[in-house]
């Protein structure tokens, strides 16, 4: 029988890879630093205090790591920060501040799929490959390459969507999107208001709209991303994981820390060493290994294993966070904005690469009240409602319900000052160094950052917001969900870590399959699908060779 | 302001009592969230005490709110739970006006945080507004 393959981290990446290689018949164990969640006993959106709760995170379902100095913020770029009419300015200091853990992010097995939204977009092809003039890097494979791993992973997480159009250059070789969600209040309101302005469509969305698999369709509670207790949402455990595990063929340790891959004289990984959940160090004899943690660890586990990174100084480079600005306003209709699917309408008319560096790197916008939270009572008087007293009882029966959030989430391009290092001071539980974030928002960025703001401003003056109550975006918070790039795959060892199979350049044995592996972050595309069909190709690839 | 209150505005120098933070936050909520024809004050549902909550396990919020006590009260000139209710919708209003940075500013910004934060995970509270039930098992057909 195939020895195993060892993958380290279970989420998107992990989770698609295991999958993969158990239905070719190749035995998998998966090593898991965080903790495994029960749907149905964890997520907590059966209780009233389900917004209090947020996502349930557990002990060890967040890695740490420590962040570099912060850049100073520049009056210039002020109409950036963020803000809300209840609390005023979220960072009165002159200095960005880290937004909670900053990269937001689950470890545990599912990993950021437990807690992302779960848009399922496939890349545009030219953010694949991208006008050579613009500057950005080109990935070492084109979309029509990727176009059948997209499917596959489209059908085994289960994706709705609408049928393409002639317009939408993403074409595919099957039908494989269970129907549209149908529009919830707010983007039938956008859609009828700004309709002549922008180019509405459906989101694609890992949400069920038909059951699929044992899972349910969706139920429209308007809170995916604090977990969804029904496992209609395509999360990674509920999907690859789940089918992996029915093979027989998955042996997953979870809470077990993978502290240092080993290399032997002939430049193969022999093995690794993790930490258990008890704090007791294993070794683990390897012969081939996938490397799955995402853009922060995976970098992180190659640094602390100094025989593989003195093999390529490229590792922990080029990291990238997509841009995200989010603009909230009140509008006279009752949108129920506590019903409905998140992020259910979309519109790409910006989501391109441009055609030279003035116009590098686009961004995509849709309808994201749900997203940001005004799902409840307590987000309402939190943050969207001034004032106390009979008055603000009097404006919270008025106004719930009625906030609009238009959110543009756009490129993010690589500079000199943004990437991981090992911090040089702190260090976990197993006296290994903490990664370490660098990040830098240059000028050209902000530029983007500013046309994404006035889009969102421009279509909630269209849809009849009666001013702004909130706008919130990463230029004086340092916050990421989409963090991409560090191990990058290419061509050639001089300027990227792997080969286009995820393969670390001149080791045979070793493949990454997470969103590390970006050379470019796209224009904005949600990363989880392209993560999935990449570590599907890979797996498939690695799996062929070893059967 | 405060002068015109008959009110001094001093940093706060020392703790109060547990049962006294107690009696002054729950005058301080009520202010901020009072009963109306729909739904209970804030005080009902035992907002000022799952804010004290807060305390147990964190010095820093403890010592936060131990110390806003203290500066309700020394505002109040003894205690701000015995000032008359329009007295003290005058104090709050008074912090809810100061610069985003200002001591009084902040203690009324993180205790009306806190306060509704609360108060609205109450189904209680939801009396009035349309929504009855948290978002899950029932979901929703319609939206």
């Amino acid at each position: 029988m195939t020895e195993p393959v060892v993958i380290i981290g279970t989420g998107a990446g992990g989770g698609a890879a295991a999958w993969m290689l158990t239905q070719k018949g190749i035995p998998v164990i998966a090593l898991e630093a965080g903790p495994a969640f029960e749907p149905s006993r964890d997520y907590t959106l059966n209780q009233p205090d389900w917004e209090r709760n947020g996502f349930p995170y557990k002990a060890n379902s967040q890695s740490r790591y420590s962040f570099g100095p912060l850049q100073t913020l520049d009056p210039a770029w002020d109409h950036l920060r963020s803000w809300n009419i209840v609390a005023g300015r979220s960072n009165t200091g002159n200095t960005r501040q880290v937004s909670g853990t900053g990269h937001h992010h689950v470890r545990g097995v599912g990993g950021s799929t437990l807690h992302f939204t779960g848009e399922a977009h496939r890349l545009m092809p030219d953010s694949l490959t991208p006008f050579s003039a613009t500057g950005i890097t080109a990935w070492p494979l084109d979309y029509d390459t990727l176009e059948p791993w997209y499917t596959l992973a489209e059908s085994t997480i289960g994706v709705a969507g609408p049928l393409p159009d002639g317009q939408e250059p993403r074409w595919r070789s099957r039908t494989t999107l269970q129907p549209a969600h149908p529009f919830c209040a707010a983007s039938r309101l956008v859609q009828s208001k700004s309709g002549t302005d922008f180019n509405w469509v459906a989101n694609t969305r890992a949400a069920l709209s038909r059951s699929l698999d044992g899972r349910p369709s969706c139920n429209y509670c308007a809170n995916c991303q604090m977990g969804c207790p029904r496992g209609d949402k395509g999360s990674a455990d509920v999907t690859f994981i789940r089918q992996a595990h029915a093979t027989g063929l998955l042996q997953l340790r979870t809470e077990c820390q993978v502290t240092r891959l080993m290399l032997d004289d002939n430049r193969r990984v022999s093995g690794l060493l993790y930490v258990d959940a008890r704090g007791e160090q294993h070794q683990l004899a390897c012969s081939q290994v996938i490397l799955a943690a995402g853009a922060i660890e995976t970098p992180r586990l190659l640094l602390n294993s100094p025989p593989l990174a003195a093999l390529n100084n490229r590792i922990g480079k080029h990291l990238m966070m997509h841009l995200s600005w989010i603009s909230s306003g009140m509008v006279g209709d009752d949108i129920l904005t506590h019903r409905g699917l998140p992020a259910d309408m979309i519109c790409w008319d910006h989501c391109h690469t441009g055609k030279d560096r003035s116009t590098a790197g686009g961004y995509r916008f849709g309808v994201s009240t749900t997203e940001v939270r005004f799902t409840g009572p307590i987000n309402y008087a939190q943050r969207a409602i001034p004032g106390w007293g009979h008055s603000h009882k009097q404006a919270m029966r008025q106004r719930f319900g009625k906030a609009l959030s238009i959110g543009a989430i756009g490129a993010s391009l690589p500079n000199p000052k943004t990437f991981i290092d090992l911090d040089p001071v702190r260090k976990d539980r197993a006296g290994m160094p903490l990664a370490r974030i660098h990040h830098d928002l240059p000028g050209t960025e902000l530029e983007r950052l500013t046309r994404m703001q006035a889009t969102c401003r421009k279509v909630l003056q269209l849809s009849g917001a009666a001013g702004l109550v909130e706008e919130y975006g990463n230029y004086d918070l340092l916050s990421s969900t989409h963090t991409l790039g560090t191990c990058r795959m290419g061509s050639s060892p001089e300027d990227s870590v792997t080969d286009a199979y995820g393969r670390f350049h001149a080791v045979e044995n070793l493949h990454i399959c997470d969103a590390s592996l970006f050379p470019n972050s796209g224009n904005g595309e949600a990363p989880s699908l392209t993560v999935e069909a990449l570590a599907l190709r890979t797996a498939s690839h690695l799996a062929d060779r070893l059967r | 302001m405060l002068a015109a209150l008959g009110l001094a505005w001093t940093l706060p120098v020392k703790a109060t009592g547990n049962d006294l933070c107690e009696e002054t936050l729950a005058h301080f909520v009520d202010v901020l969230i009072p009963e109306d024809t729909h739904a209970p004050a804030a005080s009902a549902l035992g907002v000022h005490r799952q804010i004290w909550q807060l305390t147990r396990n964190d010095p820093l919020m403890e010592r936060f709110i131990r110390q806003g006590c203290f500066w309700l009260d020394r505002q109040s000139r003894g205690s701000f739970a015995a000032l008359p209710p329009l007295t003290q919708q005058k104090l709050v209003n008074w912090m809810a006006n100061q610069p985003d940075t200002s001591y009084p500013f902040q203690l009324f910004n993180r205790l009306r945080h806190e306060s509704m934060g609360f108060y609205y995970s109450h189904p209680e509270s939801w009396n009035g507004l349309p929504i009855n039930q948290p978002p899950q098992p029932l979901g929703y057909s319609t939206f």
